[in-house]
């Protein structure tokens, strides 16, 4: 019999499974379960994870080394190590994720009501290589982050040559929610009355309204998987146990790579974020999630054939958190002009990567797009970062 | 150059700022300007700190002239020129999202920060000194973690044995508060905590509550004469203030009106019975509320930025902090929302001990470290106190003998060791 644990990870899978199904319908993509192009199957690949705000002591330091056990032991002797990289943006989620996807320090609103000024990894990608929609995929927790993360305001690039970006946890959170707060429902002592409100919302609404960040004219979900949805997420109402939005966000991007075998992989993780509330000790799980996550993703990528021995990892925080005792409130928050705020950390493994290495130079966080744009052999000059010297094409 | 004044006792008991003060914010970069009149229009529901402190930095200002206060502006200035601010949507009467997006996103905001700071400290350093001259009360922070909390033990003496000295409690601490604050059971009458020297205002002696427990909470009579949060007692307000906070829309400019609207209501109606006539108090809680830091979520998030919050703008003379148990999270609140768990789950809350324990132990640490920004507090004692490992932690002004203090005290003892300190001039 499964425990329950194993149970819920099968059917947040299945979850997974379901909403990818909608999405390749609608986009009238293929798969490689059903490939159009085999050839994907052989090339490079690049993953990046990005994994909120969170503090070396917390982390690689005698201290926090506790909190990341498969990255210090599983990964490290597999990967080069940079210990020191600084982000000289500004320290808000969107404006440093965009800093790092382009490659160039962007200062934009914060809310993400404007896309980055440069194009993006994805867009230099797909326009210069004519890569596929599917080749490159943005997947991510954070609320913080909007759809114009996935491609430019440049003229010449943009939307165009963009990525697919989704928000799974949006996806479940926009549901129960909705759900939750159609009355009848919402005081309930019975969870299954929830089902009316859920099918409602899910025949009303086309999936932007669910979290899908994507825009498309077919972006309505079909009745089969409208359905089964519905149900899916009514009986994770009723799993009497914590569901991490990192952990759902880890399975949709596990199928993606599963069926459309992307190039270009970015994923976000933001559990760590709880930290803005306040909780210490949940900031710890979800640093302690996060860990998890990226070495079950390594092991993904171990057995995956599109994946194993092509694929290059990135990992890194985006920035650090306050320093306690500083005015802005210690862990809470991540905007002091602080080392403990801007300096951070970056694992690499994988392909191009020389096993156990470290380089202590100070590095930036936009010398990363660079690099992967590198490792594709593409060299756009008007990048601000430079190419990481370590990684070799 | 005009001669610098002390503000008077009037001017901070007036119901209104000095007219002169609007041209006085005129004179000065753009940038500094919204701050300046948020305190202009609040000046209602000011604490008195916050109003002698104001009195002297316009005072300060207004005793430079017209050139002198040009000079010491130029670098602003010019920094404020290189951040090509939108002036259209800057919104120089109020504090706006708006305001803090467009500044803290130009590559000149560092650069910015530093400028303002060192215009604010120039100016103070022209002003007369808000602060009265004689000897200065004795401030107590007193940070508690009730017995429900299973501190673990190591983690509590990393934090406090760098700065303080441990007391094992002998006969238990689960009476140690309710000495403290009622004065009860101290051999020497000397009185509770809250017992007023020279300064009775209500902002001087805080008790903020994470409200887990019923034990040790204030009498009647101390609650009208001190400013007292409780987060269990807030709970309809705060539901209240949530359900209205959540629906901004994701639009900074719609979050601003929304937040306005927040400030300006009258929310009476939801606070406490006892709060009748604190109206500062009710606006303290807004501004909590509306600062964040998961002060409408977790209670003992409220308790540390409540206390933090308190030693800015109040600078009290006593300040005690009790800590609780927050709830698990249930299924999908987890993911997302913490807001209210009971919106989205009708399971039953459970407590979280091992991740409130977790959490107040850092917590009550950042309430001492916020204290410790001010120099008020540089002479203040701290007593952190564990129920659960019936040990405290204290934290002597600097220069103060430790030799004879005991290793071990009963909660009577040490109430009398506190309250005594305390009364010492």
């Amino acid at each position: 019999m499964e425990t329950f644990t194993q149970s819920r990870r099968t059917f947040l899978t299945t979850l997974a499974a379901l909403l990818l199904d909608s999405w390749s319908l609608s986009r009238g993509f293929a798969s490689v379960d059903h490939p159009a192009d085999l050839s994907l199957q052989d090339q490079s690949k690049v993953i990046v994870v990005l994994c909120g705000g969170i503090r070396r002591e917390d982390t690689f330091a005698k201290e926090g080394l506790a909190n990341i056990p498969h990255l210090c032991t599983d990964l490290l002797p597999k990967s080069i190590l940079y210990p020191f990289v600084h982000n000289a943006g500004v320290t808000s989620h969107f404006n440093t994720i965009s800093s790092i996807l382009t490659g160039t320090w962007q200062r934009l609103d914060d809310w993400g009501k404007t896309a980055p000024n440069t194009p993006t990894l994805f867009e230099y990608l797909r326009k210069e290589r004519q890569w596929s929609e599917d080749r490159t995929w943005f997947i991510s927790s954070n609320k913080a982050l909007t759809n114009r993360i996935g491609a430019s305001s440049v003229r010449d690039f943009g939307p165009g040559y963009g990525a697919n970006v989704m928000f799974p946890k949006q996806l479940l959170i926009d549901a129960v929610v909705y759900a939750a707060s159609k009355g009848k429902a919402s005081r309930s002592a019975d969870p299954y009355k929830m089902q009316p409100e859920l099918a409602a919302m899910l025949e009303a609404n086309n999936y932007e309204g669910l979290g899908w960040s994507v825009s498309g004219e077919s972006s309505i979900l079909n009745a089969s998987a409208r359905a089964t949805v519905s149900q899916a997420i009514q009986d994770l109402l009723h799993a009497n146990a914590p569901i991490t939005g990192d952990e759902f966000t880890f399975l949709v991007g596990t199928e993606v790579m599963r069926r459309f075998a992307p190039s270009l992989l970015v994923l976000t993780f933001s559990d760590m974020e709880v930290a803005h509330f306040g909780s210490y000790s949940m900031h710890l799980a979800g640093i302690r999630t996060v860990d998890r996550l990226v070495y079950e993703l390594w092991n993904q990528v171990e057995a995956n054939p599109a994946y194993k021995g092509k694929t290059t990892l990135f990992v890194l925080p985006e920035f650090g958190r306050d320093l306690d005792g500083s005015v802005t409130n210690g862990f809470f928050n991540h905007r002091e002009d602080c080392d403990s705020t801007r300096l951070t950390w970056m694992i690499c493994t994988g392909e191009g990567v020389k096993p156990g290495d470290l380089s202590e130079r100070v590095v930036q966080s936009i010398d990363i797009c660079p690099t992967i744009l590198h490792l594709f052999g593409l060299d756009p000059a008007q990048v601000a970062g430079k190419a990481l010297s370590e990684m070799q094409v | 150059m005009s001669k610098p004044t002390q503000m008077n006792h009037e001017d901070v008991q007036a119901a209104e700022p000095p007219r002169e003060w609007q041209r006085t914010i005129s004179r000065m970069p753009f940038t500094m300007r919204p701050a300046l009149n948020r305190e202009l229009s609040e000046w209602g529901v000011l604490f008195p700190f916050e109003r002698k402190m104001v009195g002297s930095f316009f005072d300060g200002a207004d005793s430079l002239s017209a050139v002198e206060l040009q000079t010491l502006t130029a670098n602003l200035r010019s920094i404020e020129t290189k951040m090509n601010i939108d002036r259209s949507s800057f919104n120089e009467n109020a504090e706006t999202l708006e305001n803090s997006s467009q500044l803290a996103r130009s590559a000149y905001y560092s650069a910015w920060r530093t400028q303002v700071q060192s215009v604010f400290r120039a100016i103070e350093a022209h002003a007369p000194a808000y602060s009265q001259p004689g000897p200065q009360p004795r401030r107590v922070v007193l940070l508690l973690l009730p017995q429900d909390l299973p501190v673990a033990p190591q983690t509590f003496s990393d934090i406090w044995k760098p700065v303080g000295s441990a007391v094992h409690i002998i006969g238990g601490a689960e009476n140690l508060c309710d000495c403290l604050m009622s004065g009860r059971q101290d051999p020497s009458g000397n009185g509770s905590l809250f017992s007023g020297q020279s300064d009775n205002h209500p902002s001087s002696y805080w008790f903020i509550d994470a409200g887990h427990c019923q034990a040790s909470a204030p009498s009647t009579a101390t609650i009208n004469a001190i400013s007292s949060l409780s987060f269990t007692e807030l709970k309809p307000f705060k539901d209240r203030f949530l359900a209205e906070l959540n629906t901004i829309p994701r639009d900074m400019s719609e979050a601003d009106k929304t937040i306005t609207v927040l400030r300006q209501t009258d929310w009476t109606q939801w606070c406490p019975v006892a709060w009748k006539g604190q109206r500062r108090l009710q606006r303290f809680v807004v501004d909590l509320f509306l600062t964040g830091n998961g002060s409408l979520i977790f209670p003992n998030s409220f308790v540390e930025w409540g206390a933090s919050e308190a030693f800015r703008r109040a600078r009290p003379q006593v300040v005690v902090a009790r800590f609780g148990m927050r709830y698990k999270p249930k299924p999908f609140s987890s993911i997302a929302i913490f807001e209210d768990q009971d919106k989205v789950s009708t399971l039953p809350d459970q407590d979280d001990p091992t991740g409130s324990a977790a959490d107040a132990v850092i917590l009550a640490k950042y309430v001492w470290l916020a204290a410790q920004r001010f120099s008020e507090y540089k002479e203040a004692l701290c007593l952190c106190v564990s129920e659960h490992l019936n040990q405290g932690w204290l934290v002597l002004p600097q220069g103060t003998e430790r030799r004879d203090l005991p290793g071990q005290l009963s909660a009577e003892e040490l109430v009398h060791l506190v309250t005594t300190w305390r009364q010492r001039q």
